[in-house]
């Protein structure tokens, strides 16, 4: 094959390059690979100065953009379309590139912190844990005063962390299908073993499970229907209350 | 892929995408003329390799893409059938079947 050589720069090196077309090169590498996101861009560059010479520099650049755009759309939803997961079944069952998955596991082991610092601190801080680890616990993790461990602990950033985490993990261990068949509509549920994200999607959901769990036991009471009523500062049992009454009424016949 | 069979030794991203649009009469996007394109790869029908990096692209590769033998005789069968097909049919006329008794 014989490329267009006469022009050629160093490998690899953007000559005019802003920044945000290195982050839109970045973001097609993400979707297609490194190789493909290369070509598209290259050729997108490659086109620029005629689309400059009608539309002017600013026109071209937003041209540009919008290709990106339209580019990435069009990639996403062929990635996410069932054809494509029916084309790809046999070759490999999910179809997030290498480096994406390893963000999704380093985001989601990050997005369980919270959580799991709940639960341990929880846990030293209970009575068997030593007062100065208490302590030190209720001066720093559990002091409503510091903001930063209040938001850390806080049920909606660490429910939020596991539902990510959760989220972000199963996406490439499971592939949910639904495939119409003469009269019927089939669904199919296939799990593939990927040790990380299998991982991350156990801690999580285990975290969520104790959490959860913890949260159902310690406000799972039963009530009871003794009633006490408060009269003038004597607190004053409903039973004992019905005897007093109804010895007052007997007193009085 | 009858665009990167036309094209020979020249076909990557940009005049395929060129021809493409010719052919079919619309606007196409960089990605609807990789998606096929990385598909025929997939299927063996083409095979694609870069070329060196220039400086028009900013330093970056062409994707060339070819036909390969398979991609060959896939579009024989294609215009075999086709030509078959449409053999002693009469020829279609502007409007529809009605039109054309």
């Amino acid at each position: 094959m014989s490329g267009d050589l006469s022009k050629a720069g160093p490998p690899g090196k953007a000559l005019s390059d802003s920044r945000w077309l290195r982050r839109a090169e970045q973001l097609l590498a993400g979707l297609v690979g490194a190789e493909l996101g290369e070509a598209i861009i290259g050729d997108l560059q490659e086109l620029r100065p005629t689309v400059e010479a009608h539309w002017g520099k600013g026109g071209s650049w937003l041209w540009l953009a919008l290709e990106v755009v339209r580019g990435a759309a069009v990639l996403i939803a062929q990635r996410l379309s069932p054809a494509s997961g029916r084309r790809k079944e046999n070759r490999s069952m999910d179809n997030w590139k290498e480096t994406v998955r390893r963000a999704a596991a380093a985001i989601g082991l990050i997005a369980c912190l919270p959580a799991a610092v709940l639960v341990v601190g929880g846990l030293l801080q209970s009575d068997w844990s030593a007062p100065a680890v208490r302590s030190a616990l209720e001066r720093t993790l559990f002091n409503p005063d510091l903001v930063g461990f209040r938001v850390l602990i806080h049920p909606a950033t660490i429910l939020s962390g596991l539902l990510l985490a959760a989220g972000l993990n199963l996406i490439p261990l499971l592939r949910i299908g639904l495939e119409r068949r003469p009269g019927t509509l089939v669904g199919t549920l296939a799990l593939r073993i990927r040790s990380a994200h299998l991982g991350v999607a156990v801690v999580a959901l285990g975290l969520l499970g104790v959490i959860l769990g913890y949260g159902f036991t310690e406000n799972f009471r039963v009530v009871p229907t003794h009633v006490s009523v408060q009269v003038s500062g004597w607190q004053i049992e409903r039973d004992l209350l019905m005897a007093v009454c109804e010895e007052a009424q007997c007193g009085q016949r | 892929m009858l665009a990167v069979w036309e094209l020979g030794d020249e076909a990557y991203g940009v005049p395929i995408r060129r021809q493409a649009e010719e052919l079919l009469g619309r606007r196409l996007s960089v990605g609807s003329v990789y998606v096929p394109l990385g598909r025929m790869v997939e299927a063996g029908l083409l095979s694609a390799e870069f070329g060196q990096p220039t400086a028009v692209r900013g330093g970056r590769r062409k994707r060339y893409y070819r036909v390969t033998p398979k991609g060959a005789a896939a579009l024989r069968e294609t215009r075999r059938l086709t030509k078959r097909i449409w053999a002693g049919k009469p020829a279609l006329l502007q409007g529809t079947q009605d039109q054309r008794k």
